[in-house]
């Protein structure tokens, strides 16, 4: 389970780092303390990167599958903190 | 007598004619439609040089994208288009969801020739749905792409991608072979006078990689079930953006 909590919160710590958000924008999203916190940063770290990298028009539904996707991963593994 | 001899006179003076009709007939008829073509996909723009320890994600999802494979099976009348490779056991839900949202494509496709019809059938936020496609208005024109053996011309079509930041413009590019006169493409393009062997649709491309034909009376597995809510584009559009604007709401 430790293990899942923390595979999740170095993914969105990943993602979030490649982003213009500063360190401490991002400390204080992952110790929001809510796993839709998390899950909103992920959505909004990959959207981004979907725009700037890989040039692509991010959808409605991809962002809602990935944000559903980070939720459900860190309620499984127990919650963000 | 003399309309023996007229006929003779019209045969020789549209011998040319009559020799690229009895050739287009014949190509047509002797045509197998029945077969299976495969499909990957490609990312046409990577900014790879991005200083972040991001990457390491990013190159995963561009990896995966690679492995992954879409079949087309066609008979003359339907076709169905999935994805035939599935991800990796310890591709975690996050970096699915997101190498399903950078490939643009999920769930299955049918095409029904006959009446005209394609459906894409496929699951959002637990429910199945049934999608009406919209008719594709498609501008040919003569510019041509030659792609392993077959001239391919080119077909463009504009599509709107609405999204929470506003209504977005794209052209979406097809490259069909008239030499294949199957009117079916991948994720659901189609309606053009030969098949789609490269769609270029919003960042990614896809390209056929192989095709196979069968006899006429061998039977494929075309099945496709009609489970699901039915459902316009337009709907489903709107659907999707109530359900995502009121996520707050629902977790």
């Amino acid at each position: 389970m430790k293990k899942k909590v923390f595979s999740l919160m170095a993914m969105v710590m990943f993602m979030s780092t490649s982003l213009a958000l500063n360190a401490n924008i991002e400390n204080k999203s992952l110790n929001a303390g809510t796993c839709f916190d998390v899950a909103a940063a992920a959505e909004q770290n990959f959207m981004n990167d979907m725009a700037t990298r890989f040039r692509i028009i991010p959808r409605d539904e991809v962002a809602y599958n990935v944000f559903a996707a980070a939720y459900d991963g860190c309620v499984e593994a127990g919650g963000p903190s | 007598m003399k309309f023996w001899l007229s006929l003779i006179q019209i045969i020789v003076m549209a011998k040319r004619q009559i020799y690229f009709f009895l050739f287009y007939f014949f190509t047509i008829c002797m045509f197998s439609q029945v077969g299976t073509a495969v499909y990957v996909k490609q990312l046409k723009l990577y900014e790879s040089d991005t200083p972040s320890s991001n990457d390491h994600y990013a190159k995963k999802i561009v990896e995966n994208i690679k492995s992954q494979e879409f079949q087309l099976t066609f008979d003359k009348h339907r076709a169905t288009y999935k994805k035939i490779k599935s991800l990796n056991s310890n591709v975690s839900p996050v970096l699915k969801a997101m190498i399903e949202g950078v490939l643009n494509f999920k769930g299955v496709i049918y095409y029904d020739n006959s009446s005209d019809v394609v459906l894409h059938k496929k699951e959002f936020a637990g429910e199945n749905y049934l999608i009406k496609k919209n008719k594709i208005n498609w501008i040919l024109t003569k510019d041509t792409l030659r792609i392993d053996d077959y001239i391919c011309f080119k077909a463009k079509t504009t599509v709107f991608i609405k999204n929470s930041e506003g209504k977005h413009q794209l052209e979406v590019v097809a490259w069909y072979a008239p030499e294949l006169p199957i009117p079916y493409g991948p994720d659901g393009y189609g309606e053009l006078p030969g098949l789609i062997l490269q769609l270029n649709n919003n960042g990614i491309i896809t390209s056929l990689k192989k095709i196979e034909f069968f006899n006429e009376d061998k039977e494929v597995d075309i099945n496709f079930s009609k489970k699901g809510k039915s459902v316009s584009e337009d709907e489903f559009d709107r659907i999707v953006s109530k359900v995502y604007t009121n996520r707050k709401n629902r977790y």
